[in-house]
């Protein structure tokens, strides 16, 4: 029962030869060698594509206007940061990349954007500077948290909410006009809100907190009122009004709210693009924000945007250059609709304009207190020292779970930023 | 018939062996002739293998036992801190709590595993059912599908708040179930996800080895009058014993190192009462940037998972039929 | 053989009902989330959170189709995949093979101790070990390749476990009679142990396959440049910041199981099929 044993050896030899040929083809090509100036700028981001994809449309009119191809790069969320992290110790850094933070690894690596910035309205306190005072990254768009309301269900439940800068609600008030929606209506849900620190910085701005600071020595600390928030996010989390499962167990509030569900969603302004295309089945809406000691939203730069040194470094210089002159800016808002982080430029959104505006009178009635800890922030970045995980939100998860008391929750909070971040320089 | 086994045993043999007649030497001697032709031809057949363990595992293994003596963050230079990384692990009380619920979850999942796998293989290949062809693409299919996916279409099926499942209880009058906020039912979910996932990798192993059941075998029995579950306690199972064998161990790797699945269905909720070794290795050691750390939490874990191998390949021996 | 044919015809009606039942009981639970998945990438974005919760799609669309073949060069990644997994898998079943044959047929303290190397490499999570395995890739000069891909992945303990096995369940005497017909040891190998074992190798150049195709962590690491990318790469980069375009995500992941679906039902045939009783029979 022996099977004929030399054409079987001589597929398999030839199979292993052929193998090793195209090993060895695949791995003698362009490997690590930096890109040249005559191939496409390489843009590294993250969602340009879910976000209506304006860089693609302004990298497109600028080859039409100037021939030079720009390569938009889109990379999962998750991985970017990896990608580039490797790239930089490999040297083989793209020439642009869209970031949400500035990496410690190739930091030095990033070139001077002072020129730009000179002269013009773009945000510079959301940017990234150097030890010399050097612009190194730009603030690509504004994005702010916000407030979503299924429309629908409140005018059936004949609930009002504000509509004007006048009568903004307070967290009880709104809280009480949402129970009687849901009652009215037999909505299983009040509100969901997205599992991040990001959304939850709102909330503690709104009820006075200083969030975490550091004194001289790097010893974090935080106000009363940030227990305070705190406890009464937790009262909410009892599974009636806001459903536990989403900070515990990971659960979707984007779809938690679209099923139409849950009457409220404290969310962000990217959602707006999305909610245009994929909520048909009931009408929704943006809303203020409640307040309660102060009147405040948790904004600040969706990304940056950095150009890395490189034989193609003008290139990109010019193109960056391009794109964050007004006109050219105003059209990427409008594409993707952005929250513009350039001053004085007037977007016309596609949809939803109403929205917008509520977003910009939020942002212009916060607090500098939002201000201090985003420039904060990007202090650390600048010394080197980021938090990679969001403590924050893990000991939260925690209190809610039962797992811990409030104080323990600040007091691990705390320890955790002092020994992450220590003293700033 | 003669049966001669092989022995384990060291002999000076010489190459006159081979010209002295054959069949009585066979039957007297043990096997080994010279040893020099069973070190080269063993060696060349790993040598490949060899060298790529080393370059693509010594290598990183030992680069993270390094880390796991420094305070590495991930930049800059790593400075020496000896055993201080393992102190700390002892003493953390979190560390032992998600060891012990790693421990619970692969105690009940090779169990479950083993049995689907085992179980779906023998009613593919020994029964007489009908359809198989077909049953066997639908078995495989959900291996095809990777983790994150698998855990966004579970979280759809067992949602607290709008997963199918529990529409469907509400709809008979039942209470939907706490799929996410209970960690024991959160536990049940996790279990029954792996199993779906996991079974058509076990179960191919199973078909391969029960299709190497020599049928005289089993024909020779049912001759005797052995029933259908007879023929299999008796003859099928004792020799699929390598194959139970790696299944185990290897089910028994996996679930230990259970991580991405988790992460998509629940985020190792809730809170982080399903926190799995994996996860918290992740968690601790690169969320924070103490990747020295981490590097220690993953040496730890792979001593247990080589104990656990160790103790596996023991009852390998004791059972080993060849 | 005969005898089984006797008694077929006559019981096999009742005698395969329960067996048939039971099957295609658990065959339903294990299609159910399947058909689910398939079957929401052809709703649209709209309809796949509304409630109540319906299986089949009120608005049949293949818009998340459409997206996602023209946002992603599908054509390059399959091409890019495919020829990491087909030259992995070729490597992987032969490297396998003949390191599990040395482990189950040759007795030495230094293969013992190797193979629990070879298991203990399944013991170090990969997640884990990233960022010193990146530096090896750099250093071995395999950045941005799929060479670097291909080569890391050939080792694999699963597979010269499978084989280990496999090769002891072989009767030592087959061995022993090439032996005294003078056949080399590597001859031994090619032309008797290896036919043999072509059902595991079938089965292993499957989970083969399946793995390189949706492996993401040594993409991850090694590839830089976008055209070199992979399927599970350009797949996970639907997930955005905050928010996943699910339609495309659903329609994107379909598309990219077809080809494993396709070799599995063609290849099942071959472990089914294969030389059952090979030279095992006395």
């Amino acid at each position: 029962m022996k099977h004929s044993a030399k054409p079987r050896l001589r597929v398999t030899l030839a199979l292993a030869a052929a193998a090793v040929t195209a090993v060895a083809l695949t791995g003698c090509g362009s490997n690590g060698e930096a890109a040249q100036t005559d191939e496409p700028i390489q843009f590294f981001l993250s969602g340009d594509a879910n976000q209506g994809g304006g860089y693609a449309h302004m990298a497109e009119k600028y080859e039409e206007e100037t021939g030079v191809e720009v390569e938009i790069v889109d990379i999962a969320n998750d991985d970017l940061a990896t990608k580039l992290r490797n790239a930089a110790q490999a040297n083989d850094l793209p020439a642009i990349a869209r970031v949400g933070a500035v990496d410690p690894v190739w930091r030095n690596a990033t070139t001077d954007l002072s020129d730009i910035t000179e002269g013009s309205e773009i945000r510079t306190d959301l940017s990234d500077k150097d030890d010399d005072g050097n612009v190194i990254s730009l603030p690509s768009d504004i994005t702010a948290v916000g407030m979503f309301i299924n429309k629908t269900l409140f005018d059936e439940a004949g609930v009002a909410y504000p509509t004007s800068e006048d009568d903004i609600w307070t967290w009880d008030e709104y809280v009480a006009a949402v129970k009687e929606v849901q009652a009215a209506t037999g909505t299983t849900y009040g509100m969901v809100m997205d599992k991040s620190s990001h959304r939850l910085k709102a909330l503690f701005y709104e009820f006075g907190s200083d969030y975490f600071q550091a004194d001289d020595e790097g010893v974090f600390s935080t106000n009363d009122n940030t227990k305070d928030a705190l406890e009464f996010f937790g009262s909410l989390n009892d599974d009636s009004f806001m459903p536990r499962s989403v900070w515990l167990s990971d659960a979707d509030p984007n779809a938690l709210f679209k099923s139409g569900d849950v009457v409220s969603y404290l969310s962000g302004s990217w959602q707006i693009a999305d909610f245009a295309v994929n909520i048909a089945d009931f009408e929704w809406a943006s809303v203020y924000m409640p307040q309660e000691e102060e009147r405040a939203t948790n904004f600040g730069n969706a990304a940056s945007v950095v150009v890395f040194e490189g034989p193609q470094q003008e290139a990109a210089h010019d193109f960056i250059e391009w794109l964050y002159e007004p006109e050219n800016y105003t059209e990427l808002s409008e594409t993707s609709s952005f929250i513009p982080a350039i001053g004085g430029l007037d977007i016309e959104y596609a949809a939803h304009a109403d929205a917008f505006d509520i977003y910009n009178q939020d942002i212009a009635a916060s607090p500098d207190i939002v201000g201090e800890i985003k420039a904060m922030e990007l202090q650390y970045g600048a010394q080197g020292v980021t938090t990679d995980g969001d403590p924050v939100r893990d000991e939260t998860v925690k209190y809610l779970n039962g797992e811990q008391d409030v104080d323990t929750t600040i007091e691990n909070i705390n320890a955790l930023f002092t020994d992450q971040l220590g003293a700033l320089e | 018939m003669s049966t001669t086994k092989t022995v384990d045993g060291r002999s000076a043999e010489t190459s006159a062996l081979i010209t002295v007649g054959r069949r009585t030497q066979r039957v007297r001697r043990p096997r080994r002739r010279s040893s020099t032709t069973f070190v080269l031809a063993p060696l060349t057949f790993i040598a490949v293998s060899v060298v790529l363990f080393a370059l693509f595992f010594l290598w990183p293994g030992a680069l993270g036992l390094w880390y796991s003596l420094t305070d590495y963050t991930g930049v800059g230079t790593p400075e020496f801190i000896g055993v201080e990384n393992y102190v700390d692990l002892a003493q953390d009380p979190v560390f032992y709590s998600v060891l012990g619920r790693t421990f619970l979850y692969t105690l009940l999942s090779v169990p479950l595993h083993y049995v689907a796998a085992l179980g779906i293989a023998v009613l593919l290949t020994n029964s007489m059912a009908k359809g198989k062809s077909t049953a066997r693409i639908i078995f495989f299919l959900p291996w095809l599908i990777s983790p994150i996916v698998a855990g966004v279409i579970w979280k759809w099926l067992f949602g607290e708040n709008f997963g199918l499942v529990n529409y469907l209880i509400e709809t008979l009058g039942g209470q939907g179930l706490r799929w996410e906020t209970d960690p024991t039912l959160a536990l049940v979910l996790i279990l029954i996800v792996s199993t779906w996932g996991g079974t058509a990798f076990n179960m191919l192993l199973f078909i391969a080895a029960i299709r190497n059941v020599p049928q005289s075998y089993l024909e020779a029995a049912q001759l005797d009058g052995a029933n259908s579950w007879q023929r299999f306690y008796r003859i099928t199972l004792p020799l699929l014993r390598p194959t139970s064998f790696m299944v185990i161990l290897l089910t028994t790797i996996g679930s230990m190192k259970e991580f991405a699945m988790v992460q998509a269905l629940n985020g190792g909720g809730p809170g982080t009462s399903n926190m799995f070794m994996v996860q918290y290795i992740y968690r601790t050691g690169f969320e924070r940037a103490d990747v020295g750390y981490a590097s220690a939490a993953s040496m730890v874990l792979m001593v247990i998972l080589i104990v656990i191998a160790v103790i596996q390949m023991r009852f390998d021996k004791r059972n080993d039929l060849a | 053989m005969t005898l089984r044919q006797e008694a077929r015809p006559r019981r096999r009606g009742l005698r395969s009902l329960p067996s048939t039942l039971l099957l295609w009981l658990l065959a339903l639970g294990f299609i159910i989330p399947v058909a689910w998945f398939i079957l929401s990438s052809f709703k649209p974005g709209s309809e796949l959170f509304s409630l109540p919760l319906r299986l089949f799609p009120e608005d049949w669309t293949i818009s998340g189709y459409t997206t996602a073949w023209n946002r992603f060069n599908f054509a390059q990644y399959f091409l890019n995949t495919s020829i990491v997994a087909v030259v992995t898998t070729v490597l992987t079943v032969l490297v396998s093979a003949m390191t599990g044959y040395a482990f189950a047929k040759y007795k030495a303290w230094w293969l013992k101790f190797f193979f629990i190397c070879v298991l203990a490499t399944t013991m170090l999570p990969t997640e884990v070990i990233m960022p010193s395995s990146f530096a090896v890739v750099r250093d071995l000069g395999l950045y941005n390749t799929l060479a670097g891909i291909i080569v890391p992945s050939i080792i694999t303990a699963t597979g010269i476990f499978m084989f280990r096995q496999y090769f002891k369940t072989i009767p030592d005497e087959l061995l022993e009679a090439a032996r005294i017909d003078g056949v080399s040891e590597f001859g031994a190998f090619w032309r008797i142990m290896l036919p043999l074992a072509k059902p595991i190798a079938v089965v292993l150049a499957i989970f083969s396959f399946q793995w390189r195709w949706n492996d993401y962590i040594w993409p991850l690491i090694v590839l830089r440049d976008p055209d070199r990318y992979t399927l599970q790469v350009a797949l996970r980069s639907i997930v955005g910041a905050d928010n996943i375009d699910w339609s495309v995500l659903l329609s994107a992941s379909v598309i990219s199981l077809v080809p494993m679906v396709v070799l599995f039902a063609i290849f099942q045939r071959q472990i089914m099929n294969a030389d059952v009783n090979s030279g095992l029979k006395d």
